[in-house]
C-alpha cells in the first residue's frame, strides 16, 4: 500500500516538485519524524546502490575465448541445405496446406479416374451425317448431317463408310475398359432399327427428310 | 520526464549510463539482432553481448551475492544462445529470453549451494564484515534490505536500480505492462524505504540509549 508519504517522496526524487512544493514537502519532513525517516531512507537507497554499482568490476564488453570458439563451431557447421529445406515443414502452416493439398489431389484423382465421369460414347443410328456442325443453326447443315444435342457432350463427327454402315462410336471407350455397360448399351442400340424418342424431352421438333434427321432444339 | 522513468534518481540513471557499454534503445532492435545472429551472423552476437553483457553481469550479481559465481552463471547463459543456432526456434523477445535463462541458472546455483552452516562453526574469517568499506552504515542496511524483499520486487529493482533498464524495458523483459512494472517497482521502493526507516529508528533509539547511559553516570572528577 503506497501512503501519502511515499507518493510525496516519489514526487520529490523524481523532480516533479516545484519550488514551492519543494520547500513546502521540506518544512513537511523537518516537523514530521516518520516522514523525516523516510527520506533519510532514500537517500540511503540512493547513494548506498550507487555507490555499489560503482564499485562492481567492469565486464568484458567483448566475448571470452570460450565463447568465441562455440560461436565459431556454430558457424562453421552449419546445418545442411537439406536440413534447411526441412525446416520450412516444421511450420504448423506449411504442414496443414500440405495436408489439404494432398487431400484435394486425392479426391480430384478420384473423380477423375472414377468409372462414372466416363464419357458417354454418342450412338448414331442410320446414314451417318457427313458434316459437323452444331444443331444451334440448322439452316447451315447439309442434309445426312447428325449432330448429336448440346448435352451429349461428345459434338464430334465420325466418318460415314461408302456403306453406310452405322452406328459408329464417336469416342472409343473400350480403350479405357472403364464403360461395360456403355458398350452393351451400344452394341443394343446397334442392333435395333432407327428409334428417336420423338416423345420424350421438351418436346422439340423432330424433322425426318428422306434418310436425313434434323433435330430442332430450343436455345 | 516520462512516467516510466520517476522512480529511477537521476544521479543513478547518469552514472549507470556513464558505466553501460552501450543502452538498448528498442527492443525490435534486439529482435532483429537475434533474428541475424540466428541466421549465421557472428556480428549480430557480439552487439548483443555489448549490449546486454554487463546489465545481467551485474543482475547476476545480485542475485547470486557472488561474483565468480555470477561469472559464470553469465558465460553459461550466452552459451546456452549460441546452442540455439544448432537448433533455430522463434524467440519472440531475445532479452526477455535472456533473462529468463540467467534467473533460471542463478535460482538454479543458489539452489545448489544452499548450506546451513552454524556460524560458530566458521573461523573469524568467514564472519560477517563490511563488503562495501566506502558505504555508511545505513547504505549498508539499505543494500542489503533488498534481500528482505520478494524476490520479484528485488529483480525489478535490481534490474532497474543496478542494470540500469528502463521501466518498459522491464516490462518487455518480464512479460508485464510497464504500468503494472512501475506500479511493482514503487511498492517494492516503498517496502525498501520503510524497511530502512524501521532499521533507522532502531538505530537511533540504540544511541540515543547509550547516550543517555553515558549521560547519567556520575563524572569522577565531580565527586567531592
Amino acid at each position: 500500500m503506497i501512503s501519502e508519504h511515499d507518493r510525496l517522496l516519489e514526487r520529490y526524487i523524481g523532480g516533479e516538485m516545484n519550488g514551492d512544493e519543494e520547500r513546502e514537502f521540506l518544512t513537511l519532513a523537518e516537523h514530521d519524524p516518520d516522514l523525516r525517516d523516510l527520506l533519510r531512507a532514500e537517500r540511503a537507497i540512493i547513494s548506498g546502490t550507487r555507490k555499489e554499482r560503482l564499485a562492481m568490476p567492469a565486464a568484458p564488453a567483448k566475448p571470452g575465448s570460450a565463447l568465441l570458439a562455440r560461436l565459431a563451431a556454430t558457424s562453421a557447421a552449419p546445418e545442411t541445405t537439406v536440413a534447411n529445406g526441412l525446416a520450412i515443414f516444421r511450420n504448423a502452416t506449411v504442414r496443414w496446406a500440405i495436408a489439404a493439398a494432398a487431400v484435394l489431389g486425392i479426391i480430384i484423382g478420384m473423380f477423375v479416374l472414377s468409372p462414372l465421369s466416363a464419357p458417354e460414347p454418342a450412338v448414331v443410328n442410320g446414314p451417318a451425317p457427313a458434316d459437323t456442325g452444331t444443331t444451334d443453326d440448322l439452316s447451315n447443315q447439309q442434309p445426312g448431317a447428325y449432330s448429336p444435342g448440346p448435352d451429349d457432350g461428345t459434338a464430334q463427327s465420325s466418318p460415314i463408310d461408302s456403306a453406310g454402315n452405322a452406328p459408329r462410336l464417336l469416342t472409343e471407350p473400350e480403350q479405357t475398359g472403364a464403360a461395360p455397360q456403355a458398350r452393351a448399351r451400344r452394341q443394343s442400340a446397334s442392333s435395333q432399327p432407327h428409334t428417336f424418342p420423338l416423345d420424350e424431352g421438351d418436346g422439340d421438333p423432330v424433322i425426318f427428310d428422306n434418310d436425313t434427321v434434323k433435330v430442332r432444339i430450343s436455345p | 520526464m516520462s512516467r516510466y522513468t520517476l522512480a529511477v534518481p537521476i544521479s543513478v540513471l547518469a552514472e549507470s549510463e556513464r558505466r553501460s557499454v552501450s543502452r538498448s534503445t528498442d527492443a525490435g532492435d534486439d529482435a532483429a539482432l537475434f533474428r541475424r545472429f540466428l541466421a549465421g551472423e557472428d556480428e549480430a552476437f557480439h552487439a548483443l553481448f555489448k549490449r546486454h553483457n554487463e546489465r545481467l553481469l551485474v543482475y547476476c550479481r545480485k542475485i547470486v551475492d557472488d561474483a565468480g559465481s555470477a561469472e559464470d552463471v553469465t558465460q553459461e547463459m550466452w552459451e546456452r544462445v549460441i546452442a540455439l543456432r544448432a537448433r533455430p526456434q522463434e524467440v519472440r523477445n531475445p532479452v526477455g529470453f535472456l533473462l529468463m535463462v540467467a534467473r533460471n541458472l542463478c535460482l538454479d546455483h543458489l539452489k545448489k549451494n544452499r548450506r546451513l552452516v552454524p556460524l560458530s562453526d566458521l573461523d573469524e574469517s568467514h564472519h560477517l564484515q563490511q563488503k562495501h568499506p566506502d558505504l555508511t552504515e545505513l547504505e549498508e542496511i539499505a543494500v542489503a534490505s533488498l534481500d528482505a524483499l520478494s524476490f520479484e520486487h528485488r529483480e525489478v529493482l535490481v534490474l532497474n536500480l543496478y542494470s540500469g533498464y528502463r521501466f518498459d524495458e522491464i516490462a518487455a523483459m518480464i512479460g508485464k505492462t510497464p504500468d503494472a512494472v512501475w506500479a511493482m517497482a514503487s511498492r517494492a521502493r516503498a517496502q525498501l524505504r520503510k524497511i530502512v526507516a524501521r532499521e533507522l529508528k532502531e538505530m537511533n533509539r540504540t544511541r540515543s540509549g547509550a547516550n543517555n547511559q553515558r549521560g547519567n553516570r556520575p563524572m569522577e572528577g565531580n565527586r567531592s
